[in-house]
């Protein structure tokens, strides 16, 4: 399970996890903004901020919060990594963790947390960041390379993978045959829906439709328990069980959205699968494709450069 | 220089035992806490054994000419999350039945232009598959307080 990895895998998740957070964190604003001025007899700590009972400063919420953004960018090109890849995992961490610090957790961000803890706490930056170019190639094989880029990524695998089986078990344990039997589910998504209603908030006009029809809840919530505990496939070595079960995952948070207008907007980007591929590849298309463009070959001292700051590996057809 | 046997032993099993880590915290330790938080979690989510008729605590208004106007999670909590919303309103009801809240929110609609008259902090009880089916009358709503919103700001 713990294979080795080339550098630029690890490094092009960086960037893909890098760029979503920060986009997220732009994406939701509002919401990190407004949680400053909540009723502080609300403050409720969880995780990390066990101890909190009382609000912190509106303004230390907001400059931490655009900490959080200039460190994302940082992260995500990589630039002083050493120090910056810890760091802003860490303080995204205690950020989200402020945000949901009021009474729900609401789960949009437990996986791309973690995820960013697995990122930032390894060597992310050995290739294809600002920081490579100062430094020695990575190693491209052996045990060095699956210690530095292989585990971290298996890590994110991994946590995946926990992730949707936890969820997939909590279903059948507290729901039991209920859940399985699709009444639990329906009635989800009609009081899910309902909820929204009544709390004046945008809902699934298709959910409400689709809860008329009794017969498509059964196999609709034994699907949904076979995806989530069936995640473990993707800590096979078959890339193409990996791929089917990432699909499965993805359509059923699409299904999520379209029933109860509920985003997980990291599963759903396909970015929290991304570390189930070798994303490199997309990245070298596209670097080559870019080349090509500008009709530089492979031979020039700029790709020679380049080959040696993403990790000493030959750009692909060069 | 190849690396020593033991060396690479040693690599293996710190590989090893950083995966047993993973399982540990991440998959087993919230499970035996039973304990949802973040970032680690038990996934409750749609887990709950879930019935068709469940209580929504929500705040209404009410115009001066009686109808009911719903509010949106921004007026009722400040902040757009509606999970959020509907936590702040159930806390609330717990914690004073609801009537700081109701304070809260008829300060923050008075500059509204809409022709309100109060805030309603309610519990109300749907059968959330009848209301799909068109059959929309309450099984039960319990009015917890009422404010009025200040006219001296609108």
């Amino acid at each position: 399970m713990w294979r080795a990895a080339p550098a630029r895998r690890l490094a092009a998740l960086r960037i893909l996890v890098g760029a979503y957070t920060v986009a997220f964190l732009l994406a939701r604003s509002a919401s990190f903004w407004q949680m400053a001025d909540l009723p502080s007899w609300q403050t409720e700590g969880v995780g990390v901020l066990w101890f909190l009972d009382s609000p912190w400063n509106p303004s230390t919420v907001r400059v931490a919060f655009v900490c959080n953004v200039i460190l994302g960018v940082l992260f995500t090109l990589g630039v002083g990594f050493r120090v910056v890849g810890p760091v802003f995992s860490l303080v995204f961490l205690v950020v989200s963790t402020y945000r949901l610090s009021f009474g729900h957790v609401i789960h949009t961000e437990h996986l791309v947390a973690l995820h960013l803890l697995a990122l930032g706490f390894s060597r992310s930056a050995d290739a294809w960041s600002y920081d490579a170019r100062r430094r020695d190639p990575a190693p491209t094989s052996g045990s060095e390379s699956r210690l530095r880029y292989g585990v971290p990524i298996r890590a994110m695998v991994l946590v995946t993978v926990l992730t949707y089986v936890l969820a997939g078990v909590a279903k059948v344990r507290h729901g039991g045959m209920d859940w399985l039997a699709g009444d639990g589910l329906r009635n989800q998504v009609a009081y899910d829906n309902l909820r929204k209603e009544l709390l004046g908030s945008p809902h699934s006009p298709f959910g409400g439709w689709v809860v008329r029809f009794e017969w498509l809840f059964p196999p609709s919530a034994v699907l949904t328990t076979i995806i989530e505990i069936g995640a473990v496939v993707a800590l096979s070595s078959s890339q193409r069980l990996r791929t089917i079960w990432a699909v499965a995952a993805w359509g059923f948070h699409v299904m999520v959205l379209a029933l109860m207008a509920i985003s997980f907007p990291y599963p759903l980007s396909f970015v929290a699968y991304a570390c189930l591929f070798d994303v490199e590849r997309g990245g070298e298309r596209l670097i080559q494709a870019a080349r090509r463009r500008t009709g530089r070959t492979s031979d020039s001292k700029s790709d020679k450069l380049s080959a040696a700051i993403s990790g000493g590996m030959p750009p692909i057809n060069g | 220089m190849r690396p020593s046997p033991t060396s690479e032993l040693n690599k293996r099993r710190s590989v090893r035992a950083i995966g047993l880590a993973i399982v540990v915290v991440i998959g087993v330790l919230p499970v035996a806490l039973d304990r949802d938080s973040y970032p680690l979690s038990t996934y409750p989510m749609f887990s709950s054994r879930r019935t068709a008729i469940e209580p929504v605590h929500t705040a209404v208004a009410r115009g001066e000419d009686g109808s009911i106007r719903r509010l949106t999670p921004t007026q009722i909590s400040g902040n757009d999350e509606v999970i959020i919303a509907a936590q702040l309103v159930f806390d609330s009801i717990t914690r004073d039945g609801g009537t700081v809240l109701c304070g809260d929110i008829a300060r923050r609609m008075s500059t509204s232009s809409d022709m309100i008259d109060t805030i309603e902090i309610v519990t109300e009880k749907y059968d959330a598959i009848d209301w799909y089916e068109g059959r929309r009358s309450p099984v039960s709503r319990v009015v917890h307080t009422s404010c009025s919103v200040p006219e001296v700001t609108r």
